[in-house]
């Protein structure tokens, strides 16, 4: 048994250490219009929400960028909207609350799944859902699982795009687009987000017996792009869940998560992961034993 | 349920024994304790350092024109600034800041004292070093070779005696003879990983320089009158001009043991003549204080019989030490040869070990300390003979087991062999059955086809105090005119509980009440020379060293009472911290007696204790002695659950059994086999510090990259035992436990997933990416 | 750019001047205003012990910038319990030797307040699943889980605060749940 080794360059000297952070400004807009103006007048804004991710990263170069736009006292990011087969999430709803809402729960369970994996509690209180659709892995496969769209505003005006889309930055032109919410179907309640290490993926399914009539299924990684695996989604509706059908969909995202590549050993097992992980996920929302 | 089996029959104690609350509970839950981060001092400048961005580079070049004229900017030192540049516990080989080349990524080169941590860091990017990067040596067994690049002139293994040997042997009897006798012979080799003590107070230091031109060092160190030496030896400065000041730090576990951060703030200090201060960011943590060590080798190969005797053992170990010797050489190749075999009866054996120097931070010391990496490799290949003779692994371990009185690893007879009351207790508790005619280990159920359940078992010995001779311990006591009691000695509070458990013996000693009694600690003014706490050391030798101390202050005050109520001595005694006549009803308490004293009599109430143990260094030729004065015992067993198709294991249920020789305060023993737990399964399924060095992005830059264990990942259903087999030598018969309780875990796990996959994890940890290549390899997923 | 930020601390109306932008609010605590029971363990919010109460939920000091906190509510361990007014939880960790080398336990401690103040009567699991983002090197979490149960315990049957129940130094009560492994086990 041998692990793998890489040769990083040696040469390549190291110049991000971790340090005080440089200064920057600091401003709070009291509305969406508001920031979204702040944004559009200097390409240097950086929307900043709990923080975790921008200050977390930024200490590593000691930089959060020349100045902030903080949307925590903007109210309307902070609301869950019930919409006619889903809701609208605001974007400053933080992670905790996916976890902590019954309604939320009840709704949309794959998303709670999801957050209890982020980091710890006190993190989750100050993360929102907002910063955590660009993360790949993290809620991005359940939020995909849900149908999810990316609400954006920017000094052109509002637009939608499916979360898949956005993290892979299709379609989105303008600099700085604030997110605002992201909108979820709740039309699939057989839900099931799995992960582990590396790749995570989730199922949202409806069933009649043990048919799949419908079901979206997103798949993610630290490594691996927030995608939705439409081929697999074909195969299953529709059809009865077998063990050997199941197989199959785990196939299609062991492929997914290849890309093509031959993928290093530190990579095969996130493929492997990511076969898995959607496997259990499809078993787990369809109420089947997992394998 | 705790079990605890005595066998002691002395006599009744009143606080010894008692499950007490720290003395300093209160403070600690009320945030109200300070640690060395808590200090603010008027004036005080924040540094920060200029760290080696290369594993290995020549230097060019250093500019610090830039940075000394930032704004804020008090004082800039490079090596220049140091009286003397080299210094290390054993080999004064570590620059204090690098000069020629650096070594290792992080290694600091110059620093800055400025009016916040901002102008510091913005100064420090200021500072210009002009580097020839080299190629860097990272396998310790390719650097072996000849012609390989060296970190340092001379080669890369390290010189283990004054004549330039390079290879420390122990030979007791004859393997080769042995071998020949043996039925079967069964090689194993294993490799271990670096890991990073990880205190959740990273190390912070704060000098001043005093009115009278003193350094004061507000220090975090484990050892302050061990560093104490290396300072004085950097600054040009006598002993009584440099005052480390500490006695309590934010868990340690070895990291805080050697010299790497209060020489470079005291070096600021003086520079600046202001108070400095320096707190580390955990990425400064991960690679500016020694790592644990990673061993590249530990090849074991064994001659045994049908019946289950070993006949013959060799061990070879190669530990890669990093950078620098830190304690490399000869503590750390000595030590894992001492219990590298195991606590077993093995009449021929050979051991040979090297130290190896890569460009990698150095390896200092982490609780268990070599021993860790010994009770891995030795109890994986225990299993594998076990296996090899188609004999249960308790049943194999129980046929040759060390007894009382049998030859050590080193020759000397082994006292207080308890190994066979730790594995019974052990086998009792998890239901491993255990009889005159062998042993069956517990069924368990698979719950899923791909759900594999396994038990694994593991015997351990380690010593107690530093390996080799020359431990001592001193303490003080003092009894004040209202009758309360100071203590002071050189131990460190790191969270064990070192302080209230010396404070328990003494007030035991005395007879009066634990909160009569105040610790004053590590301290280099105000405490008596001591190592510091590492090494298995305080409970065991420092409790000696007060519990003297304690008898010497009753005894002075038993005296004094005898002169101030003109009684013979022998008429006196002490019950319940009072001085009462056997022949009359005169008596004096010791607020009498101590007043007395200082008023009456003109003497201080002041006892002394101290204790050298009777441990001796190994012969160099033959590497055989009596290294340890008291070795102690463990036993573990585990049931896991390895999810086969993710490579993930779950511990879900673990007996750990220590012999504490008699448990000071039973509290405080279960709260370091609670933490032995969280060490010992990180250490088999977790913790590996920087697999992909010099790319240090996915382990040494933060806990987001290194894990720890977490509180998911323990087992539920724990269940320490406490076994009591007093010491000869100990304070109320207590051995060592702290560092030793770390030890057992990962091969417990290891021979579980083994019982539960028939995979071996030869090199730790376990991690599910590793777990599930071996498992596919061995077509099990 | 600088601020001046003015909340409420502890209970009490407080201002900090001239802070700049990028200042966290663990150094506010700790340097303006020396509440030092927060404290720096990895300043990436992975450990948990500069974990604050923000408007009643916790969050790792750390992360939060300080012109985030204007107008809000702050606690610290510091208002919790005095040592000579320990609340439930801090008594129940004193006797359960739940603190060791005491670095996290500020951070345990608020951690588990907000658990108990949401949920007073949690389940071992609830407590693992809540406390899982504080790290603890020495401990291994066992006397932590027991100490908020226990807690937890001591609150339901009135035992509310600290007071009058053992002394610092005094031996505990030999009836605690120190004296057993994990309740609630097979």
């Amino acid at each position: 048994m041998t692990a793998p080794t890489r040769t990083p360059d040696y040469r390549q000297p190291i110049t991000d250490w971790h340090r005080p952070l440089a200064d920057a400004t600091f401003r709070a807009p009291q509305s969406v219009d508001e920031a979204v103006a702040l944004g559009a007048e200097d390409e240097d804004v950086r929307y900043i929400a709990g923080g975790t991710a921008l200050v977390r990263l930024g200490r590593w170069g000691g930089s959060v960028g020349p100045s902030l736009v903080w949307l925590g006292q903007i109210d309307e990011l902070k609301t869950v909207t019930p919409f006619e087969g889903g809701l609208t999430i605001g974007s400053g709803v933080v992670n905790g609350r996916l976890i902590r809402d019954a309604n939320l729960v009840q709704d949309a369970p794959a998303l709670g799944q999801a957050a209890s994996v982020i980091a710890g509690t006190a993190v989750r209180n100050l993360g929102t859902v907002g910063g955590n659709v660009a993360i790949d892995g993290s809620l991005g496969p359940a939020l995909v699982a849900l149908g999810g769209e990316v609400v954006l505003r920017s000094g052109s005006g509002e637009r939608t795009v499916e979360v898949q889309d956005y993290v892979a930055e299709d379609g989105i032109d303008e600099d700085t687009p604030l997110v605002t919410a992201i909108r979820v179907r709740t039309d699939l309640p057989a839900q099931s987000y799995q992960a582990m290490l590396g790749a995570s993926a989730a199922a949202a399914m409806r069933l009649d017996g043990d048919v799949c009539t419908a079901v979206r299924i997103g798949l993610g990684g630290l490594d691996l792009a927030t995608r939705r695996l439409t081929e697999a989604e074909g195969l299953l509706t529709g059809q009865r869940l077998t063990d050997d059908l199941v197989a199959q969909i785990g196939e299609i995202a062991d492929r997914s998560a290849r890309d093509g590549q031959e993928p290093d050993a530190d990579f095969e097992y996130v493929c492997t992961m990511a076969r898995v992980m959607t496997e259990r996920a499809v078993d787990a929302a369809a109420g089947r034993p997992l394998r | 349920m705790t079990t605890v089996e005595r066998q002691s029959t002395a006599a009744p104690t009143k606080v010894v024994g008692q499950r007490m609350a720290r003395q300093e509970a209160r403070g600690l839950v009320s945030g109200r304790a300070r640690y060395v981060g808590d200090i603010f001092l008027p004036g005080m400048l924040a540094v920060k350092a200029k760290l080696a961005p290369y594993p290995n580079a020549r230097i060019v070049r250093i500019d610090t024109s830039r940075a000394e004229a930032h704004p804020g900017v008090v004082a800039v030192i490079t090596h220049e600034d140091v009286p003397n540049n080299r210094h290390g516990i054993f080999t004064p080989d570590q620059p204090v800041l690098a000069d020629d080349y650096v070594r290792h990524i992080g290694q600091p080169v110059a620093a800055v004292a400025a009016a916040d941590e901002l102008a510091a860091a913005d100064a420090v990017e200021l500072i210009e070093v002009e580097y020839e990067p080299l190629e860097p040596v990272l396998d310790a067994l390719a650097a072996m070779e000849e012609g390989a690049p060296e970190v340092h002139e001379g080669g890369n293994v390290a010189p283990v005696s004054a004549d330039g040997a390079r290879v420390f042997h122990i030979r007791k009897g004859d393997v080769e003879a042995g071998f020949a006798e043996a039925d079967l012979i069964v090689e194993s080799e294993f490799t271990t990983q670096v890991r990073e003590h990880a205190p959740m107070e990273t190390h912070a230091s704060v000098a001043e320089v005093d009115a009278t031109g003193k350094v004061v060092i507000h220090s975090c160190s484990q050892a302050p009158h061990l560093h104490q030496i290396s300072l004085c030896s950097i600054l040009g400065l006598p002993f009584h001009r440099v005052r480390v000041a500490g006695g309590r730090a934010g868990g340690g576990f070895g990291s805080k043991n050697d010299l790497c951060i209060d020489h470079i703030t005291a070096l600021l200090a003086l520079k600046a003549q202001r108070p400095v201060k320096w707190i580390w960011t955990r990425e400064e943590e991960c690679l500016l204080s020694s790592k644990d060590q990673a061993y590249a080798r530990l090849r074991y190969r064994s001659g045994v019989k049908r019946d289950g005797s070993i006949v013959a053992r060799e061990v070879e170990a190669v530990r890669d030490n990093g950078a620098y010797t830190i304690f490399g050489v000869p503590d750390a190749v000595t030590k894992i040869g001492v219990y590298a075999p195991g606590p077993y009866r093995i009449p021929n054996y050979h051991y040979q070990g090297q130290v190896v120097f890569t460009n990698k931070p150095p390896a200092g010391a982490m609780r268990g300390y070599n021993v860790a990496d010994a009770h891995y490799a030795c109890e994986a290949h225990t299993d594998e003979i076990a296996e090899a003779l188609g004999m249960d692994p308790l049943e194999f371990r129980w046929r040759t087991f060390v007894d009382e009185g049998d030859e050590g690893s080193t020759g000397a007879p082994v006292h207080g062999a308890t190994i066979r009351q730790c594995m019974r207790a052990a086998a009792e508790a998890f239901g491993w059955k255990l009889t005159e005619d062998g042993a069956v280990k517990p069924e368990v159920t698979n719950p899923s086809p791909q759900k594999r359940r396994g038990v694994g078992i593991c015997a351990g010995w380690q010593g107690s105090g530093s390996t080799g001779g020359g431990d001592t311990a001193t303490a003080e006591v003092e009894v004040l005119i209202d009758g309360s009691v100071i203590c002071r000695t050189g131990a460190v509070e790191i969270g064990a509980g070192e302080g209230t458990t010396l404070g328990m013996i003494v007030a035991e000693e005395l007879g009066v009440p634990l909160d009569q009694v105040t610790m004053v600690l590590g301290d280099t003014e105000s405490t008596p020379f001591d190592l510091g706490t590492l090494g298995n050391r305080i409970t065991y030798l420092q409790g000696v060293a007060v519990k003297r101390a304690a008898e010497a202050v009753r005894h002075a005050a038993v005296a004094a009472a005898a002169e101030v109520l003109e009684l013979p001595e022998d008429d006196l005694e002490v019950v319940d911290g009072v001085i009462r006549s056997r022949s009359s009803d005169q008596q004096m308490s010791y607020a009498q007696v101590g007043g007395a004293c200082k008023f009456a009599l003109g003497r201080e109430l002041v006892g002394h204790g101290r204790y050298l143990s009777s441990a001796s260094p190994l012969d160099p030729e033959t590497g055989l002695g009596n290294p340890t004065e008291q070795v102690i015992f463990a036993a573990m067993m585990v049931e896991v659950e390895v999810d086969t198709r993710t490579g993930k294991v779950d511990v879900l249920r673990s007996v750990l059994v220590h012999d504490v020789g008699k448990a000071i305060n039973p509290l405080f023993v279960e709260g370091q086999m609670d933490g032995g737990m969280a060490f010992g399964v990180a250490n088999a399924l977790i913790e590996d510090f920087y697999p992909d060095y010099p790319d240090i992005d996915t382990g040494a830059r933060g806990f987001h990259e290194y894990k720890l264990a977490r509180m998911v990942d323990m087992p539920d259903d724990h269940t320490n035992v406490i076994v009591e087999i007093p010491s000869r030598h100990g304070a109320f018969g207590a051995k060592a436990l702290g560092e030793y309780t770390a030890n057992l875990q990962a091969p417990a796990i290891v021979n579980a997933i083994h019982d539960a996959t028939g995979v071996w994890i030869e090199h730790l940890p376990a991690t599910p990416p590793k777990l599930l290549r071996a498992l596919r390899e061995a077509g099990v997923s | 750019m600088e601020h001046d930020i003015a909340f409420t601390l502890n209970g009490r109306d407080v201002q900090a001047d001239s802070v700049r932008s990028t200042t966290s609010l663990l150094e506010v605590l700790r340097e303006r205003f020396g509440f030092t029971g927060a404290r720096p363990g990895c300043l990436s919010g992975d450990c948990g012990c500069c974990n604050v109460h923000l408007d009643g939920d916790v969050v790792p000091s750390c992360l939060v910038l300080a012109p985030m906190v204007t107008g809000r509510q702050v606690d610290t361990v510091e208002s919790l319990g005095a040592p000579d007014g320990l609340n439930a939880l801090q008594q129940a960790f004193c006797d359960n030797l739940a603190a060791q080398c005491g670095y996290c336990t500020s951070g345990q401690l608020m951690s588990a307040q907000a658990l108990l103040d949401v949920n007073p009567e949690p389940t071992r699991e609830e407590v693992k699943a809540w406390m899982n983002g504080n790290l603890c090197r020495c401990t291994g979490y066992y006397k932590i889980i027991d100490a908020i149960l226990d807690a937890s315990r001591r609150m339901a049957s009135g035992d509310g605060d600290g007071q009058g129940t053992s002394a610092p130094s005094g031996p505990p009560d030999p009836t605690a749940a120190s004296t057993t492994r994990p309740s609630g086990l097979h």
